[in-house]
């Protein structure tokens, strides 16, 4: 164990957990924030009928 | 079949959806029930599986839930019945979505009283109320004096009641207030309170200082060190699956609820993905570096896991309220931490409440044409009514018991039957397809190999295992100590069937009446 309580491993475990999360919401957020697409449009119309059987 | 129109509400914004989707995920599972798994199956042990679990379990569910609540939505539906009943041409198959709405209805009930709870000891921290009771053992008396009602020493029994007609009541108005108004404002005002409470805590545990017991970095290391012997403890992974749907909300109802209100056109591949990150984030960056680094500080590793084996809120409400007693500098200081514990508890607690009562109130809107505020009032009176027998009957099993077949079995059950109907019945072709309607983003092919066969026969085993390992003894009571909890839990059993059937009979007026608008309409 590292003088500081933390194994080598649990370290990489922990940054690169901790970071691919951080990165991955951030890329999400990212995405969405500058995309023009937003959901505020106006309801579509409910489809008359059942869906289309299988 | 003709279909009546959905309710005819749409969501504000995107960004408002997707903090109303985490705030359905973010809930008491990140933060309480996360750091309790994690130190009972060997702390970094379980971080492996539960990493593999997210990405074939987690994120492959998410998406099917998403596809299959707006599928629904553009049938007229807002609830599993009609959703399945749309996909899969079979008269049993809206019967069969029972589930989807009763689950979430049930574990809304306790859930709340449990929110409430959050409630209290926010209040009590402000206030330095259970300031005093400096030991695990005395702060888990104080726990079980405010549950037990009906022989509490310290406080009136009437102080639970009223943080649990309060917190119900909040429920009931932001429900009321309807989609975009009530549900949508609440997420964008509450996850981002949520998460900069989340982050002063996470500060203010990593600087703490070490104690003779323990250090941050010796907790940090228990999560994140993990035992390889143990790796492939079949125990760990079960528990690692688990936690999966607890913290998504997965097998729920609520995420094709929240669904069924988008377009055709709106995107569900990056939302949903979104949304599932932003939860990972909440639970593994937030709530893994607060509660059991903060517990291992103060009792050391042996005596925060001994601790997280009482139960999740031995972690999360007992042993965190001793902590905040044992911060350095004044008592105020300590008060204030505890505060924004448990008002980020009762956050994230409620942020999923409202999601989890949202399947029913769709139900008796679009099945009835009832308007959203006496839908409102009414699922309120019966969570109050229902609520109330886990005030008074706590002690006697009620809740554990409901927690266990609504909240933990059932939504296995319910995910296993999702995912047959969207992979095999409806076809993971047309299923694909139709993630991939109005997407921002292309999914990787593999998680199409992945939704069609590797989800469905991880599900099937869990489910397989669980039977065997955990329902079969849950049901017998196999492990029970108290024999006096014996009657009080079949009959907390007794009424989730009851509620069920009261379901499928309001199923099948619910389609009766359409049949007989339509008839009408066509005559």
């Amino acid at each position: 164990m590292a003088s500081n309580g933390l194994t080598a491993f649990a370290w990489i475990f922990m940054l690169t957990s901790m970071i691919s999360i951080t990165v991955l919401v951030s890329w999400c957020f990212y995405r969405i924030l500058t995309s023009d697409h937003d959901f505020g449009a106006e309801a579509e119309k409910v489809i008359e009928g059942q869906a289309e059987s299988t | 079949m003709t279909i009546e129109a959905h309710s005819g509400e749409r969501w504000g914004t995107r960004l408002g959806l997707i903090l109303a989707m985490a705030g359905n995920a973010v809930g008491l599972g990140n933060f309480l029930r996360f750091p309790v798994q994690a130190a009972q199956n060997g702390g970094g042990t379980f971080m492996i599986p539960y990493f593999i679990s997210f990405l074939l379990l987690g994120i492959p569910l998410m998406w099917v839930e998403w596809g299959i609540g707006r599928y629904g939505g553009r049938y007229g539906y807002g609830t599993v019945p009609g959703m399945f009943d749309s996909m899969w041409k079979n008269k049993i198959a809206k019967y069969i979505g029972v589930i989807g709405i009763v689950m979430p209805l049930v574990v809304f009930i306790y859930y709340t009283y449990a929110v409430s709870w959050m409630a209290a000891f926010s209040f009590f921290s402000v206030v330095g109320d259970y300031f005093g009771q400096t030991t695990v053992d005395q702060m888990r008396g104080y726990l079980v004096d405010y549950q037990n009602i009906f022989d509490s020493a310290i406080h009136p029994g009437w102080v639970t009641l009223l943080f649990f007609i309060a917190t119900l009541g909040f429920v009931t108005w932001i429900l009321s207030r309807g989609l975009s108004g009530g549900i949508e404002k609440l997420a964008l005002i509450g996850l981002p309170v949520l998460f900069v409470f989340a982050f002063i805590l996470m500060i203010r545990v990593l600087t703490l200082p070490p104690t003779p017991l323990g250090s941050v970095s010796e907790g940090l290391n228990f999560i994140w060190n993990p035992e390889w012997g143990k790796v492939l403890d079949a125990k760990v992974w079960l528990a690692a699956a688990g936690q999966m749907f607890f913290t998504l909300s997965l097998g729920m109802g609520t995420i094709h609820c929240y669904a069924s209100f988008l377009t055709e056109k709106d995107d569900v591949a990056l939302t949903g993905l979104a949304t599932g990150a932003t939860n990972e984030f909440a639970e593994i960056v937030l709530g893994g570096t607060v509660a059991i680094p903060a517990a291992v500080v103060f009792f050391g590793v042996e005596g925060a896991t001994a601790i997280a084996n009482g139960g999740t809120y031995d972690l999360g409400i007992v042993a965190m309220s001793v902590v905040f007693q044992e911060l350095p500098g004044p008592a105020f200081w300590g008060q204030l931490t505890g505060f924004f514990w448990f008002a980020l508890l009762f956050i994230a607690g409620i942020t999923s409440s409202v999601a989890l009562a949202s399947p029913a109130m769709a139900f008796m809107q679009e099945g009835f044409g009832f308007k959203r505020r006496s839908v409102a009032v009414g699922v309120g009176l019966v969570a109050l009514m229902i609520g109330m027998l886990h005030v008074l009957l706590y002690t006697k099993g009620w809740y554990a018991e409901w927690d266990y077949w609504a909240g933990t079995f059932g939504l296995v059950i319910f995910a296993t039957i999702e995912i047959i109907i969207f992979s095999f019945i409806f076809g993971v072709d047309r299923g694909w397809k139709e993630l991939h309607n109005g997407a921002d983003i292309r999914i990787p092919t593999v998680y199409r190999v992945v939704i069609k066969w590797i989800t469905p026969a991880f599900l099937l085993i869990l489910l397989g295992w669980w039977t065997v390992t955990a329902a079969v003894p849950q049901l017998l009571m196999t492990n029970l100590t108290d024999q006096s909890q014996v009657m009080w839990r079949w009959g907390a059993r007794l009424m989730i069937v009851a509620m069920l059937a009261v379901g499928l009979w309001l199923i099948k007026l619910a389609w009766d009446r359409r049949d007989a608008a339509n008839l009408q309409r066509g005559g």
